[in-house]
């Protein structure tokens, strides 16, 4: 599977630079965001989006899959190349948060696990999908997200500070802390699951 | 002579074409020829073997295994050249064999510079400024580079200038002086087989007509040139293929003997061409039988 990563990781070397070239400029406040936090999450979906394209465009499904690797590596690797990237992009702005002395508070902490969280649901739902509807499914993808990104988004997130996010985050603030990080993890990691399961099947069936 | 692929009642259904039963063996050593019109099957029979496509029937063994068990096992063992460029246009030549060589056990560096050498192809320049016969060229070094006991290639010599095309069939008979290599190459270039093929597959609208030696072939057919006169129901009847004109007939014939049973020294016998056999198969066999 490491050679599948590596290929990943080759492959889209310029485009991972690009990308930490503008979150680094969302961490920073150079371009400056309300919840860079959400910016980050939605920078790490842009690019799974873009790198199906990409894959598509080639019509590499061919190459990988004439080469001596199996199909259920081809998808994990997927899935551990675009949560490696969302995490990193994530751990970017931790980095970047410790240096310059902003160290972060227990509540800020929770941030960037909820970006995590975010990017691994999101990873879980693109691929079955993905897998299922092919090129279709990123061409529409792409556009609602950037939609989503552009209206939605800033629409509820102004809405959410005008009544203090429904007292969603007191809520959550008032729920133990473990066992609420023990019940969340544990459900990513089981949505994770059932998602790679499915995405396996799909991409096993299918013919290129 | 052992079988390295074996293909048993293969048949493959899509909404406008099948495959239909289709067996062959490929033998261990040889150069062997898939040959058809483009669309008769050669491309979808490739994805079978590579297991890019399933069957809807029968089954196929590649170095005596279950090719769809042992996928990726087989494939460590393949060398693949496609018509078709599917590698990454973006990246260099050696940032793509890096990437290639990584998927391979036995990567024979030396051996990619040979032929990297041989071949004049540049290492530092991207693939998507490649001619169409230097990424056909660099395909090859690649399939050739990790000692692949069978290299499997669709449509090699497809749209290359002859010089490129004498030098790829060049090379597969250098590759098969390793008695453990076998070539299976498909192509719709009847002269390309003629000069390298070992065995002939001949496949037409997804039917196997045929799948012998070369010698075979050519001992099979007969092109029988006559009087239009001499035709009539029976005598029409062991002709596959036939093409008559105002001043008389030509016909392709799988029985020699009975041709000339029938038509004795009022015809003449001429040994077909591939291109014979596959123009007369194809095109003119529905005015025989």
């Amino acid at each position: 599977m490491f050679n599948i990563l590596y290929k990943e990781f080759v492959v889209q070397r310029t485009v991972i630079l690009a990308y930490a070239v503008v979150a680094i400029l969302f961490i920073t406040q150079l371009i400056r965001v309300d919840g860079p936090m959400a910016v980050i999450s939605m920078l790490a979906m842009f690019f799974t989006f873009g790198t199906a394209a990409y894959e598509d465009k080639n019509n590499s499904h061919v190459l990988l899959n004439s080469l001596p690797v199996a199909r259920k590596e081809i998808v994990t690797a997927k899935y551990v190349f675009h949560i490696a990237f969302g995490i990193c992009l994530v751990g970017l702005t931790f980095i970047y948060r410790t240096i310059i002395g902003a160290l972060p508070k227990d509540a800020a902490m929770w941030q960037y696990v909820i970006a995590v969280t975010v990017i691994v649901w999101f990873v879980s739902v693109f691929f079955p999908m993905y897998f299922w509807l092919g090129p279709r499914f990123v061409q529409i993808g792409m556009i609602v997200l950037l939609i989503v990104m552009f209206t939605a988004v800033p629409m509820v997130y102004n809405l959410g500070v005008k009544h203090n996010f429904w007292g969603i985050p007191d809520f959550i603030q008032s729920l133990p802390r473990f066992l609420l990080f023990v019940f969340a993890t544990a459900v990513t990691i089981v949505f994770l699951i059932v998602s790679r399961l499915i995405s396996v099947r799909l991409y096993e069936r299918k013919q290129f | 002579m052992e079988d390295v692929v074996v293909l048993d009642q293969v048949s493959k259904f899509y909404k406008d074409f099948k495959l239909d039963r289709i067996s062959f063996s490929v033998k261990k050593g040889f150069i062997h020829g898939l040959i058809g019109r483009n669309g008769a099957g050669k491309t979808s029979t490739i994805k079978l073997l590579m297991n890019l496509i399933k069957p809807d029937e029968g089954s196929i063994r590649i170095f005596g295994l279950d090719n769809r068990e042992h996928g990726k096992e087989i494939r460590q063992r393949i060398g693949f050249v496609y018509a078709d460029n599917h590698y990454y246009e973006d990246l260099t030549v050696e940032k793509m064999k890096r990437v290639i060589a990584s998927f391979y056990h036995n990567w024979d560096e030396q051996a990619y510079r040979r032929y990297l050498g041989m071949f004049d192809l540049p290492a530092d320049k991207k693939i998507k400024h490649l001619s169409k016969g230097m990424k056909m060229k660099y395909s090859i070094a690649l399939a050739l580079s990790h000692h692949a006991e069978l290299i499997i290639m669709d449509e090699p010599t497809s749209g290359l200038d002859p010089v490129v095309r004498r030098e790829i069939l060049e090379l597969m008979s250098e590759i098969i002086q390793d008695e453990n290599k076998t070539v299976l190459f498909s192509t719709h270039i009847t002269s390309d087989l003629e000069q390298v093929a070992d065995y002939i597959t001949f496949i037409h609208d997804g039917h196997i007509q045929f799948s012998l030696t070369k010698d075979e072939v050519m001992e099979k057919y007969t092109l029988v040139k006559g009087r239009t006169d001499l035709l009539d129901p029976d005598t029409r009847k062991p002709f596959i293929g036939l093409r008559e004109t105002p001043v008389g007939f030509e016909g392709l014939s799988d029985n020699p003997k009975l041709v000339f049973e029938l038509f004795g020294n009022q015809a003449i016998y001429e040994r077909p061409s591939l291109e014979d056999i596959m123009v007369y198969t194809i095109k003119f066999n529905h005015h025989a039988r």
